[in-house]
């Protein structure tokens, strides 16, 4: 057992509060210290969470806003900054599957919200990652035509292929890649959803097009450049390797000079 | 041509830009530092290639491409630079660098010292800003003495240190570069690792102490 105390960012943009008046940590935000003790050591680091927030509410208090589905690790809607690194300390693990022996007994843990201009907070710890979805949607799909599945095997693909489209998979889009980096780029997030159809043959037709789509969504959503510092690589829960990157940049450099259909959504391309 | 302007102002494309711009200048290092070894033959040798230099017809297109070369570096450094602040505007209460290398880090100070550097450097040598170099014609050699004009600079020993410590500044901005440079340009398998991870560390290396060399050779007294 152990007692922490928890240095949380709260704050509430919408400013509803209880009764209409202003929310925990106002409009603008502020950091609010909370004592938590008797913390099992094998309790999660979301359980404890919520155990705090069992608390504040046993206090008459607003419980803390943080983002969690899954659980397991595979769902990507966890997130959270831990003492300055996404998804806490440990390496290739998101901040379901963090334990609290991982923290010192009476240390001070310093968590804040995912930090980037496309990122806004929407609650507390809470960002708004719909940036990922419309980026999604400006080309990271294949169109198929509907009808019975096509037999295994139909279309052949290198074992080395099917093994780096893999690994791209694995990306859950959870944004540590944005958080951790030093100029808040989803250039990792993108190369992976582009390099996991890009690199199949069914994701060949739409390639040129779909890269030139994804990376001015990406930047007409706010996010950041590469400066190739690798942070994503090292914050990514699913150890998403930066060579994907590079994957991307060569692949934008193509289909700039080979796609012939590309039109920007306004007269400049990447400003909205 | 659109297609051309898409790419330029594109994330991607401007960093390629960038890194095409910063590898031409770093191709003219290696250049440059080849031609200013001469001073180890002797002030004839030196003095043989600069006046070769000086009055080849070339030498304004040269100037002119490279300080063109220079100036798109520096303004899509600058560019991208702000475009990453405003991507995140509130910053962290703790920022901490998981595998963040120094030369990552520092690679816009690192850029703009050697900014100061290449303006001291053009005012010392080619334009004789300090007392110790004369752009007069040396009547027994009937040109400018490089050679002299060199030893007499590197005498002054704050002089000589500016110069090892801007080289070194170089090394620190060549480091996190050239690296970059294979990222950026869509070369980063496990079959170059070895170029990339091995190779460039040493050409770096090998660079800037033949830079350094020669201040330190005046300074040692070795070239008189």
């Amino acid at each position: 057992m152990a007692d922490y105390k928890i240095k949380v960012w709260r704050q509430s943009p919408l400013g509803i509060g209880p009764g209409g008046g202003e929310g925990p940590g106002g409009k603008e935000g502020k950091f609010e210290t909370y004592t938590i003790n008797n913390i099992d050591s094998d309790l999660s680091f979301l359980e404890m969470l919520d155990i705090l927030n069992q608390q504040l509410l046993q206090e008459n208090n607003i419980p803390i806003a943080f983002d969690h589905d899954c659980r397991e690790g595979i769902c990507g809607a966890c997130s959270l900054v831990i003492n300055g690194v996404p998804h806490g300390p440990e390496s290739s693990t998101t901040t379901c599957q963090l334990y609290m022996r991982h923290f010192e007994h009476n240390s001070t843990i310093i968590v804040e919200p995912f930090r980037a201009k496309a990122f806004p907070v929407i609650q507390d710890l809470v960002v708004d990652r719909s940036a990922f979805d419309r980026i999604m949607q400006a080309g990271g799909y294949i169109s198929v035509h509907t009808g019975a599945a096509t037999d295994a095997n139909t279309v052949l693909i290198a074992k080395q292929s099917a093994d780096d489209a893999f690994t791209a998979a694995t990306c859950i889009g959870c944004g540590a890649c944005v958080a951790a980096c030093k100029n808040a780029s989803a250039m990792l997030f993108v190369a992976a959803k582009t390099s996991q159809l890009g690199l199949l043959p069914q994701g060949q037709p739409e390639k040129t097009n779909r890269t030139l789509k994804m990376v001015q969504q990406m930047q007409l959503e706010g996010f950041g450049n590469c400066s190739n510092h690798y942070e994503c690589e090292a914050a990514c829960p699913k150890n998403i390797p930066a060579s994907y990157i590079a994957q991307l940049n060569k692949d934008f450099l193509i289909s700039s000079f080979t796609n012939k259909e590309f039109e920007c959504q306004n007269d400049n391309c990447y400003e909205s | 041509m659109k297609h051309l302007s898409q790419f330029i102002f594109s994330p991607i494309g401007s960093k390629i830009i960038m890194a095409l711009a910063g590898t031409m200048i770093f191709l003219f290092l290696i250049g440059h530092v080849l031609g200013n070894l001469l001073i180890f033959n002797g002030s004839d040798s030196l003095n043989t290639y600069a006046h070769w230099l000086q009055n080849n017809p070339l030498l304004w297109v040269f100037r002119l491409t490279m300080l063109g070369l220079l100036s798109l570096h520096i303004f899509i450094a600058l560019r991208l630079y702000i475009q990453n602040k405003y991507a995140r505007p509130i910053s962290y209460q703790v920022d901490k660098d998981i595998q963040l290398g120094f030369s990552e880090k520092t690679m816009i100070v690192s850029g703009l010292l050697i900014f100061i550097f290449i303006i001291f450097h053009i005012g010392h040598l080619t334009l004789g800003w300090l007392p110790t170099t004369s752009l007069a014609i040396d009547n027994n050699i009937k040109m400018v003495n490089v050679y002299e004009n060199i030893v007499n600079g590197f005498q002054v020993s704050w002089v000589a240190l500016f110069y090892i410590v801007s080289m070194l500044i170089i090394g620190l901005h060549l480091h996190h570069s050239l690296k970059s440079l294979f990222q950026t340009l869509g070369f980063h398998n496990h079959n170059l690792h070895w170029l990339v991870y091995r190779l460039t560390p040493i050409m770096i290396a090998v660079l800037v102490l033949a830079f350094i060399s020669i201040p330190a050779a005046v300074l040692m007294g070795w070239i008189q």
